[in-house]
Formats: C-alpha cells, structure tokens, sequence
C-alpha cells in the first residue's frame, strides 16, 4: 500500500515510516501541511497519516483545501499529540476516518489497524489496491 | 259727759260731793289723761284725799267753802301746770316724732349697709366664680400641654364637662389622616375609637341643637339620644391631606337658657385644645417621620453608624449592632479595643474628604465607606457615616475567578507541554518497538529497547494525568435564565460598580439556557468586572439581555476609553492583558471564551474607541417547555 505522513515531527515521520517500511508498505513524508498536500496530489496514497497542529496549514485546513474526490479515496487517519480540542467525532466530520493521539501505544498494532481500515473499510480500497 | 269736750279740756274742776266714790275722776283720768284736775271737797277726810291722789291723780284739792284767792291761786297754779303739761306733752310729741323719724331713718340706713353688703358678697362671689373658672381654664391649658395622645386630650375636656350635670361624656367626630373619619365615645367610662361610616359633613358652625347629628348618632349608639350641641374646632394646618376636620357633640337636656354657658365654657377651651390637636398632629408625623427614617436606616443590608470625632457610636442600624451600645466603633462592631488596622476615619476627619479602607471583623473583610458630615450648620465635619460593605462573598468568587483562572493557566501550560512532549515521546516509543521487532526478545539489546518503551510510557502516563487534573471534565448542566443569573451575580460585584451607574435592561425572563451556573456566573462577573476596571471616571454600566431568535444574548457595556481595533482579536488570547502587572492574569476573557464554547456559545466584543466598549456572549436558547 502506499502511505503518505504528514507530520511536522520528524520523530514520528521517522519511526511510523520505519514500522510502515518494515510491513512492506510504500511511504512517502511531508513536513508540514503546505507540503503534504503538493505530496498528496502527486502521490495519491491509499491511506494519509495527518498530524492536526502543523505550523503553516493545520490537518484539519489541509482537509479543507483537499479536492473532495481524493479524500473520498484516500483512507485519513488524524494523530494528535493534543488532544484537546479533537476527538473521533470531530474527525469524522473533518472526512477522516480514525483519530489516534500521539503518543501510540503500539506502533505496529496501528499499521495493522491502518491496513485493516483499508482492505475493509467502507472507501472504496478495493479498488485502489487494484486500481489496474 | 260730752266725750270732745272732754278731751279738749285743759283744767277740770271736779266736786267730790258728787261722786264720794270719785269714780268719775277716775273716768276722767282715763279719757282725758293730760288735763289738769283739781278736786273741790268739803270734807277734810283722809279717805278721800287717798282715793283722789290714787284713782284720780289730782293735781290739787280745794277746800270748802270756797276760798277764791285759795281758789285763784290753785287756778293759776293748775293753769301753769296744765300749761307746763302741754308743753310737755308737746315736747313728748315732738321728740316722740323725731325718734320716729329717726328710727327711719336708721332703717333705711340698716337697709342701705344690708344691700350694698349683699351686693359686695355677689360680686365677691362672681369674683370667686371667675377665678375658679380661670384656674380651671389654667389647669386645662396645662394638662393639655402635658397630654401625648389624642385621646388624652379629650379625656380631659370630658372631665372638665363634668361640671355641667346635663351634659352627658362628649362625642368627637374627626378625619385627621388617611384612616378616614373616626369617631370618639366612651362606653363604660372606657374611651373607644372606631371609624365614623357616616360621610363627615363638616360644619363650619356651631349648631345649638342639631336634631339631623341626633338622629345620626342615635341610629349610631342604638339609644335615644339627647339635644345634639355641636362646635366644629377649628386646626389650623398648612399642609395636611386630606383637611383634617373636627367635630364635638355634646349630648345634652340643658334647657335653653343654660346652653350658652356650656357653650362658652367650650369656647374657652376650644382655641387651646386646637394647639393641642396640631401639636399633636405634628409630633406624630415627628415621630412617623423619624420611624420611617429609622426603619429604613435599619432596613439597610450593610451595616451603617455615625461616629464622632472621638470614635463613639452616635447612631447604628441593626446589621452593626444588635442593641445600641454607647461605645466605641471598634469595640461595638469588631469587639476590638483599639481602633481597627485600615480604618479610614482618622483620615476623612482630617481631611473633610470621602475615604474607604479594609477592615477585618470576625474573620470577615470589610470595606469601610466613610463620608465626612458635619452636624453642626457650617462648620468642620464633627462625624463620619460609615457603611461596612462585607466583601468576604465578593472575594470569594474573585478568589474562585483567580482560582480558575490559575488552573485554565496550568491547564494550557500543560496542554502545550503534552503537545512538546507527546511528540518526541511518539517517536520514542514507536522506534523503540520498530527496532525491538527484529531482534530476538532475550537479548540485551531488547530488553534494554523495551525498558526504554516502558520509560516512555510512563512519561505519557504523567502528562496524561496532568491534564486529567486540570481539565476536571465532570459537567454539572442545569437549564439556566440568564436574567436570573444576572440578577444573582450583581451582589458580588457591588465593590466594583459603586463608582458607577448601573443600567440594567432584562428582557428575556423568560428564556433558559443550557450551562453550568457557578461557571457562566465567573463570566458576567469577569466582564462586567471587567467593564468597571476599563471605566477610570465614573461612567455607565449597562447590562442587557437580548432575544435573538435561536440565542439568547447578553451585553455588558461600559462607557470607557474602548479597546483598539488592533487588539480586539486578541482579547479573546490566553495572557493577553492590558491591565497593569499584578491586576490580572490574562486569563479572563480567554477562560471566558473556554467557558462560553463549552456550552456552545459565542463570545465577542463591539468598541468605539473613546467611547466605550460592549462585550456580549450568546448561548443557544432552549425550547420553552411547555
């Protein structure tokens, strides 16, 4: 699958791109909001991991500015490290389809929650495994 | 014997051989007593001369024969003697005449004494009267001076009616204040007073006999009642409402004649008993007056006394002092014995200006509003009223505020740290299980990997309970009316709104929101608080609430400098303040803000610069129940 980070924190970009390479995946970085768009468009990943408190464009703005078509394919999983202001709900209705705070509990257990999401989730994954 | 002729006889000769009884001359003696009888005899006989000298008193006896010169000198000497008789007689007479005159005129004289004396004892008694009825006019006039009530006065014109046995106890009819006209009586010797249904026609003259107030208070008392004598009384006022009005009627059988003295003697008494009235009148009102003062003074939440110069307590309401205590402020009011650290008096005595300070009485904190008045007419202030605002309750929701503010501080700071620290541990963790995957789970390598996953879980244990404690998320949701709270937020904030004019215009009583209280209460207190700091001068407080269809909104607008546009986004910030170091920390409007959003609500602000700024918040209005 290919994956996309989009994360200000280069810790995390560092150490979920190693789980995510270690499972085979393909992963691509971006390091703040502006970037992760350009890499988004150019990409197409099947799943996004947005960070929401990103200097420049916040998650959420980045899913504001997003063409609706390519959210509606991508699987969008939203981690904060503040968890203050957002919630399952509140990513749902931002057209994310997880919300997990930082700091993970089980790195890999999240790949395979990812992975899960995708193969099985209601965006149309099949199709983009397959998309040939 | 011829009877005139006989009386006329001056000298009669009688011869005694007539009569030797001599019984004529005895006759003779008895009819003509004054003449002058001689006695002719012939016989010089002893018998005879007796019975001559004894029954007929005989002037002399003559012998016979005649001896004519005898005889002409008895004659003559007869004839003096009758002459000398009749003078006599004549003297009687006259001296008999004037003792006669003068015994008349001892009579008129006796009768003269006897009148004036009689008329000197009238006067003296009609003296006495006048003076008795003077003393006892003297005697009223002072009593009535002496009498407190009403009624005390005219139990004394009662007593003083008395006098008159035909007179039965007088009747008052008077409309003196709003409890409309009453009417005075005594039944059983005991004086009652009940209202008079009667509309009071007031006369203005004195009726002798009223027969139309005979029949009225027949019908009244229920019994006969007599000849109806009334005089109006006449109380002078200038500004009574309505004209207060009096009336007696004395009950009376007097006949006719006797009335005017009954009259009169009221009349005397009616010009002092009018004083009496209006002094009585105006002592009342004194004393109504200076009740409703009292009453009000008492009525007062925070506890208020006049102090002189020396610290005594001239006057206090209750909330200071439960009984008056002649004593010194200090010692009445804070049980202290020496004046109370912060005591602003000294100062506005000495300076004649308005001043406050903190005092602390029974654990509780004071304000101490003190203003300087001066009880003599002109002159330096010799007092201070004092008014002791408790600001425990205020300080305790300040202190709440600062409470909360401190905590919404430690909250963000942790926030931000959770948010600096999450991140690296994030990758911490992760990494360490990444690169743990690959190695075989006894060796060394591993084991340590894993001690530094579990060193970062525990660091994510502890931010997570810091935030934990400062966001302490259990929500106590009440349906709120936002005209209520404002209501019962006010008391708090009375300190800070003194200087200034509270305008407050509620008017969505009956409009609910969903909120905590206690926390949307720490809002108006903070904005209004708020308000009152911007406004330096004395200024305009105004407190609005708004029907906004889908809202319910309130306003709190002040008349200060305003808030620049540059900086009106910015309020709203966590620490951002304009106020000097140390008299706020920042979090006001920000903590605000958090508060209003988590009950859905919308916070703002509208400013003129120069002319004031208005805050408002609004939270969704919740449907009317039915």
């Amino acid at each position: 699958m290919r994956f996309l980070i989009i994360d200000d924190e280069p810790l995390v970009r560092r150490s979920l791109g190693r789980a995510l390479s270690a499972k085979g995946h393909e992963v691509s970085e971006a390091v703040d909001g502006q970037e992760g768009l350009v890499r988004w468009r150019e990409k197409r990943p099947d799943v996004v991991f947005l960070d929401v408190l990103m200097p420049g464009l916040t998650g959420p703005q980045v899913l504001t500015e997003l063409e609706d078509d390519l959210k509606s394919r991508t699987t969008i999983i939203l981690i904060s490290a503040f968890s203050g202001e957002h919630n399952p709900e509140t990513a749902q209705r931002l057209g994310a389809d997880l919300f997990v705070p930082k700091p993970f509990e089980d790195i890999f257990a999240l790949v395979k929650i990812a992975e899960d999401l995708r193969t099985n989730g209601s965006k149309d994954g099949g199709e983009k495994r397959n998309p040939n | 014997m011829n009877e005139p002729a006989l009386k006329q006889a001056r000298l009669i000769l009688v011869d005694a051989s007539l009569d030797p009884e001599l019984e004529i001359l005895r006759e003779i003696r008895e009819r003509a007593s004054s003449s002058i009888r001689v006695l002719v005899q012939d016989v010089d006989s002893p018998g005879i001369l007796r019975k001559a000298v004894n029954r007929g008193e005989v002037f002399s006896v003559i012998g016979w024969p005649l001896d004519y010169d005898l005889l002409k000198e008895s004659l003559r000497e007869a004839v003096t003697e009758a002459q000398l008789l009749d003078s006599r007689l004549r003297l009687l007479k006259e001296s008999t005449r004037q003792n006669r005159e003068l015994e008349k005129l001892t009579a008129s004289l006796e009768s003269l004494v006897e009148e004036r004396t009689h008329h000197i004892q009238i006067s003296k008694e009609f003296e006495e009267e006048k003076v008795s009825r003077i003393r006892g006019l003297i005697r009223f006039i002072q009593e009535l001076s002496g009498s407190s009530s009403f009624e005390d006065l005219i139990d004394l014109l009662r007593r003083d009616l008395r006098s008159f046995h035909q007179v039965h106890d007088p009747v008052m009819i008077y409309e003196i204040d709003s409890r409309g006209p009453q009417i005075v009586f005594w039944r059983n010797s005991m004086m009652q007073t009940r209202p008079w249904r009667h509309a009071m026609a007031f006369v203005p003259h004195i009726h002798l006999q009223d027969p139309e107030m005979s029949r009225r208070l027949a019908n009244y008392f229920a019994r006969p009642f007599g000849k109806a004598l009334v005089i109006p009384i006449d109380v002078s006022t200038q500004d009574a409402v309505p004209e207060p009005t009096f009336q007696l009627v004395l009950e009376n059988s007097l006949p006719e004649s006797d009335v005017s003295q009954v009259l009169d003697f009221c009349l005397e008494r009616l010009q002092p008993l009018s004083t009496a009235i209006e002094r009585l009148r105006m002592e009342s009102e004194l004393t109504h007056f200076s009740y409703r003062w009292e009453k009000t003074f008492d009525g007062l939440k925070d506890p208020i006394a006049i102090i002189d110069r020396s610290d005594r307590v001239l006057r206090s309401n209750k909330k200071f002092s439960e009984q008056l205590i002649k004593d010194s402020c200090f010692k009445s009011f804070a049980g202290k014995d020496e004046r109370c650290e912060g005591c602003p008096v000294p100062k506005v005595l000495m300076t004649g200006q308005a001043g406050k300070g903190e005092i602390r009485r029974h654990g509780r904190v004071y304000e101490v509003h003190s203003y300087p008045i001066s009880l003599v007419p002109g002159g330096k202030p010799t007092n201070v009223v004092n008014q002791y605002v408790d600001q425990s309750q205020a300080r305790e929701i300040y202190m709440r505020l600062l409470q909360s503010e401190k905590m919404g501080a430690l909250g963000l700071l942790a926030g931000n740290i959770a948010h600096e620290l999450n991140n690296p541990l994030t990758g911490l963790r992760s990494l360490a299980q990444v690169l743990r995957m690959g190695l075989a789970a006894e060796t060394q390598t591993a084991q340590d990997l894993g001690e530094i996953e579990k060193a970062s879980e525990r660091c994510q244990k502890i931010i997570r309970n810091l935030l934990d404690f400062v966001h302490h998320d259990e929500k106590n949701l009440q349906d709120v009316r936002l005209d209520d709270l404002v209501e019962k937020t006010l008391p708090f904030l009375k300190t800070a709104m003194r200087m200034h004019r509270l305008n407050k215009e509620l008017t969505t009583a009956g409009l609910s929101v969903r909120a905590e209280p206690q926390l949307l209460q720490q809002v108006i207190f903070n904005l209004v608080h708020n308000a009152c700091q911007a406004m330096e001068k004395q200024g305009t407080l105004t407190i609005e609430t708004e029907d906004r269809g889908a809202f319910v909104r309130l306003w709190v607008r002040d008349t200060g400098p305003g808030i620049p546009e540059g900086i009106r986004t910015q309020i709203f910030e966590p620490f951002f303040t304009t106020k000097r170091e140390g008299s706020g920390t920042g979090l006001g409007l920000s903590l605000s803000k958090e508060i209003v959003e988590s009950f859905s609500g919308r916070i703002g602000v509208e400013s003129v610069e120069g002319e004031g700024a208005s805050f408002w918040f609004e939270l969704p209005r919740l449907e009317e129940k039915a």
